[in-house]
């Protein structure tokens, strides 16, 4: 009916007459009602598992603030480690050059016979009797009197910080300065200063190396797996041998390792 | 039978999922971020752009420095390998951005950091006025309109453009003087830097 | 013949022809007016890559404002314009209605084409507001909404006019793009250029634009017309006509949000992005769909341009949608580089304007009784045909080439450019031709009207017996 060559004589078809039927019977067959192969519907089911599987795997879990499907954050810890705070590194950095690089310097080294280095010490990697509860009341309190550092003695005092800086700020600082100029050591999460900072609230004078020397070592790693806030009650004698190993996967802190040293 | 309404109805859905699911998801989420604010050195990412750097944005969407030029590192590729800069670029790298030239083609190198990379104004001066003879062979346009060619009348001018070389170097006794226009240019490129951290952004690296 | 359809007030094709002809062929007019100056602008541009010095250091001329002329100048002069055109005729013809009046409508093809005139001289003159495909400044986009808003109510008064009930397919695209248009538009308008959001949320916003424009305006008018033409011209039924309204409404939900995929990696939220490779990839549903029912009612041989130059046009359209499926594969190559703007010629170039000089191949004589002159489409479809292919393979190729450079970390920025020489100078050949071929098609447009100089002045007696 529509096959005249000459355009502008030849009569249109009706198309939505024509096509309306199609709908209301489509069993009918007939042109225009033709069934489509099942294989295609096969493609199309793969087609739709394909798209939807996509979405799925880099959906970065519907975060506003996840930008790398591949990693769901650069942080590893899942849709709600993309919320976790900043770089422990980065802050620690900052406020270290702020507060302490005037007297234990840049670069850690510390200035010969007046203040002791803070690079490869005892005190900061918690080896021998140093443990990491007297690092964190050092900073919080101060320290004067004779100390011993890399064999040296030191005869001088450093102020309190604990006024000044918050609890996350001291973590910070101290898991830099544990983790700069070839140190390593574990991080300190901030409940670990909370922790100290209220046993030790009552004190105001700095401390002595003899007075730090006569409080038991504590690590971080021993002291977070039951942490103090449970029943206030510090713990350490009686931590559950099961909860010791549980202590790793714990920690909130980022491991060290999974924080690259900011470059400047 | 009359179906336009439920048509009408059904485009009307059809459209507004994308609609609420891309705008309005994007007008919420990223158009109210703030900067990002250190809490213990006060310092705000991304940082404050000079106010003529504002006015070297519209100088850069004028001119259509986007057709050419990409401002997006990315990751999982050799963006930060090729230096293109330290981390990749996230939503909040473009609050002060407006319009944000995200771009999508690199016929010219991307610029995200151009501003680490150059940071001499005259530098970017001299690549904008003749950028053949600074990159033989280059084919980003000439943008000498944007200058003014000056005969010196006794003090040359401080802001004249150095060490032109190539054939519209200005002759003896002349001088290439950028325009208001060149200079707010100038400022926005030297102004783009994302070598701060943020929280949702993977830290820095080095190349 | 359609005794069937005939009520009472359904008018006969020859009085809605006559009530749409002016502002229809006005509408065509001018298209055909900006595709060649924008085919024009697009070769100028591409000859820029190649030779920089070429027309250099004239900010009006300045690669960076030419090119986004020519883009601009060829979706809203030219393809937004001969869609509409189409749009139009093909509503009164399958409403079997005719326009109550013109114009209202003659006024808005008026303003549209001053909103393109001032927006590509701002543009030029350096007032482009550097979003892609919304370069126009402020005010230029602001005078399309307004002549948009009287074609858009035309429309729907010739939907809601049409005497019979039912609603053909190429009804439903018409419809919709009329609708979403307006709203994207202004949606993007008012948040990107009139009122800024902030940087950070620009660029969704400005990809999801970007699809839309292609997949919820352009792509519904060139399928509506593709919908009506061939079975018209093959004299045959749509092969499968239920599947042809469920990929309707494949494309009209898949459309929106396949844009951010452009921002693979990018500072766009990864669930973004990832929605809209999704999409991409489910949208090869509907475009199958779209394709068994064409190609499946075209089958046999083919005869005259409509069908040779449609035909072309959504074989584009099935490898622009089969590009975007392999996307998530290739991007970290293929991205930023010539390859993305061979996508773009393809879609712009092949899908969209293939399709539409198809459809105004179809109207043209049907509206004015007169033929265009034997032997003159032939150079035509070759011209642009050839052109078009040039353009899209070289930058497709040579964007893989130079892709691989960017991507090498090994390879200095500069090699990328000299490896990409010969494909863009390939590309500009490419452009060239289809500036030929669109030139010549013009010609042919226009001696077609001058051969009946008498269609122009409207027919006084254009009251349609409503
Ligand atoms: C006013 C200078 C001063 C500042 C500021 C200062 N310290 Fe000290 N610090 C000292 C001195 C002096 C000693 C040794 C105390 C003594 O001799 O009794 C010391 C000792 C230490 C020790 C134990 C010895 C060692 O070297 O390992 C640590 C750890 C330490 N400081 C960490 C810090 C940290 C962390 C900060 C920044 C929050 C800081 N200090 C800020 C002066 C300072
Ligand atoms: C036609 C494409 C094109 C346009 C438009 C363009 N450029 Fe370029 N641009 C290039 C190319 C190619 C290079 C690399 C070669 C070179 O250094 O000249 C480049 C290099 C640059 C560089 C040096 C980057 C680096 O890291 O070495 C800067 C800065 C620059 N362009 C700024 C601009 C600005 C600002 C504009 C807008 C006014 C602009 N470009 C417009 C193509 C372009």
């Amino acid at each position: 009916m529509i096959n005249d060559p000459t355009p502008q004589k030849r009569e249109e078809a009706d198309l939505v007459a024509l096509h309306e039927p199609l709908l209301r019977e489509p069993n009918v067959p007939r042109d225009g009602t033709e069934v489509l192969s099942p294989w295609l519907l096969v493609v199309f089911l793969a087609v739709t598992f394909l798209g939807a599987g996509y979405l799925f795997w880099n959906s970065g879990g519907f975060q506003a603030n996840v930008f790398n499907p591949g990693r769901v954050s650069w942080q590893g810890a899942g849709p709600e480690g993309a919320a976790a705070g900043p770089d422990p590194m980065v802050i620690g950095k900052k406020v270290f050059n702020q507060t302490c690089a005037v007297c234990h310097q840049g670069d850690g080294q510390g200035v010969a016979g007046q203040f002791p280095p803070l690079a490869e010490s005892e005190w900061v990697l918690s080896e021998g009797w140093h443990g990491d509860n007297h690092l964190v009341r050092i900073v919080l309190h101060g320290l004067q009197g004779t100390v011993t550092v890399k064999g040296q003695q030191y005869n001088n005092a450093m102020a309190p910080w604990g006024k000044t800086l918050k609890d996350e700020q001291i973590a910070a600082v101290l898991t830099y300065v544990r983790n700069e100029w070839g140190n390593k050591a574990p991080p300190i999460p901030t409940e670990f200063v909370a922790k100290i900072r209220e046993e030790t609230k009552d004190r105001t004078d700095p401390w002595t190396q003899k007075e730090l020397e006569a409080i038991g070592k504590e690590l971080v790693s021993e002291a977070v797996a039951a942490p103090a806030t449970e029943d206030g009650a510090p713990q350490g004698d009686a931590a559950p041998a099961e909860a010791a190993p549980a202590s790793e996967t714990a920690a909130p802190a980022p491991q060290p390792e999974a924080a690259p040293a900011p470059q400047q | 039978m009359n179906r336009l309404p439920s048509l009408i109805t059904g485009i009307t859905l059809a459209f507004a999922a994308s609609w609420l699911g891309v705008v309005a998801y994007s007008y919420v989420e990223l158009g109210r971020l703030e900067p990002y604010v250190d809490e213990n050195t006060g310092e705000v990412s991304p940082p404050p752009l000079p106010g003529l750097a504002t006015a070297g944005q519209r100088v850069y969407a004028a001119n259509g420095c986007v057709t050419c030029h990409s401002q997006q590192v990315r990751p999982e590729t050799t963006d930060v390998e090729k230096q293109l800069g330290p981390r990749p670029t996230v939503a909040r790298d473009y609050l002060r951005e407006n319009p944000a030239a995200l771009g999508k083609l690199r016929i010219g190198p991307d610029l995200t950091n151009v501003g680490l990379r150059i940071t001499d104004a005259n530098e970017l001066h001299r690549r904008l006025y003749e950028p053949a003879t600074v990159t033989p062979g280059s084919n980003m346009p000439s943008y000498r309109y944007l200058y003014e060619m000056r005969k010196i009348s006794g003090q040359s001018s401080g802001q004249a453009v150095q060490g032109l070389t190539g054939p519209h170097a200005p002759p003896p006794g002349y001088e290439v003087v950028p325009t208001e226009e060149a200079r707010a240019l100038v400022v926005y490129l030297l102004s783009l830097k994302r070598n701060y951290t943020l929280p949702e952004a993977e830290p820095l690296q080095s190349p | 013949m359609s005794a069937l359809a005939a009520k009472p007030h359904s008018v006969a094709p020859a009085v809605s022809d006559a009530s749409v002809r002016l502002p229809v062929l006005l509408f065509f007019g001018a298209a055909v007016f900006w595709l060649v100056n924008g085919a024009l602008l697009a070769f100028l541009s591409a000859w820029k890559l190649v030779d920089p010095g070429f027309l250099d250091g004239i900010s009006w001329l300045t690669y960076g404002r030419l090119q986004p002329a020519a883009e601009n100048a060829l979706i809203y002069g030219w393809a937004s314009q001969a869609g509409i055109g189409a749009g139009l005729w093909f509503l009164a013809r399958l409403g079997r209605t005719a326009l109550a009046g013109h114009r209202l409508l003659v006024t808005a093809a008026v303003f549209w084409n001053l909103g393109v005139v001032v927006g590509l001289c701002g543009i030029v003159a350096g007032w482009s507001t550097g979003i892609e495909r919304m370069e126009f400044p402020g005010f230029a986009s602001a005078i399309l909404l307004v002549a948009y808003a009287c074609i858009g109510l035309w429309t729907f008064v010739l939907l809601r006019d049409r005497s019979s009930s039912g609603l053909y397919v190429s009804q439903w695209y018409l419809l919709a793009a009329f609708l979403w248009f307006p709203w994207f538009f202004a949606t993007a308008q008012i948040l990107l250029v009139h009122h800024p959001v902030q940087g950070s949320a620009q660029a969704p916003i400005a990809a999801w634009f970007g699809s839309n424009l292609i997949w919820l305006w352009l792509a519904p008018l060139a399928l509506a017309g593709a919908y009506y033409v061939i079975p018209q011209e093959q004299g045959r039924t749509i092969r499968a006509y239920p599947w042809s309204l469920l990929a309707f409404w494949g494309v009209a939900v898949l459309g929106g949000w396949s844009g951010p995929q452009v921002y693979l990696l990018g500072p766009v939220p990864a669930w973004m992005v990832s929605a809209g490779v999704a999409a991409s990839i489910l949208l090869i549903i509907p475009v199958t769909l779209i394709g068994i029912n064409t190609f499946g009612t075209i089958r046999g041989p083919v005869q005259g341009p409509v069908i040779a130059f449609v035909g072309v046009g959504l074989a584009c359209m099935m490898g622009a949608v089969a590009q975007n499926v392999l996307a998530p594969a290739i991007t970290l190559v293929t991205q930023f580089s010539d390859y993305v703007t061979g996508q773009n010629v393809l879609v712009v170039l092949g899908f969209i304007t293939m399709t539409l000089f198809g459809l105004l191949y179809f109207i043209v004589p049907r509206l004015t009784g007169e033929a265009f002159r034997p032997g003159a489409t032939g150079w035509h479809f070759w011209l642009v045909t050839c052109g078009m292919a040039t353009s899209f393979l070289s930058l497709t190729v040579g964007g893989l080439i130079q892709g691989f450079a960017l991507y090498d970390p090994g390879v200095t920025f500069m090699t990328s450019v000299e490896l990409a020489w010969p494909f863009r100078l390939m590309s500009a050949v490419g452009c060239l031709a289809f500036f030929a071929g669109s030139l010549y098609f013009a010609l042919s447009f226009v001696n077609l009207l001058l051969r009946k100089a008498d269609v122009l002045p409207p027919a006084k007696k254009k009251g349609a017996t409503v």
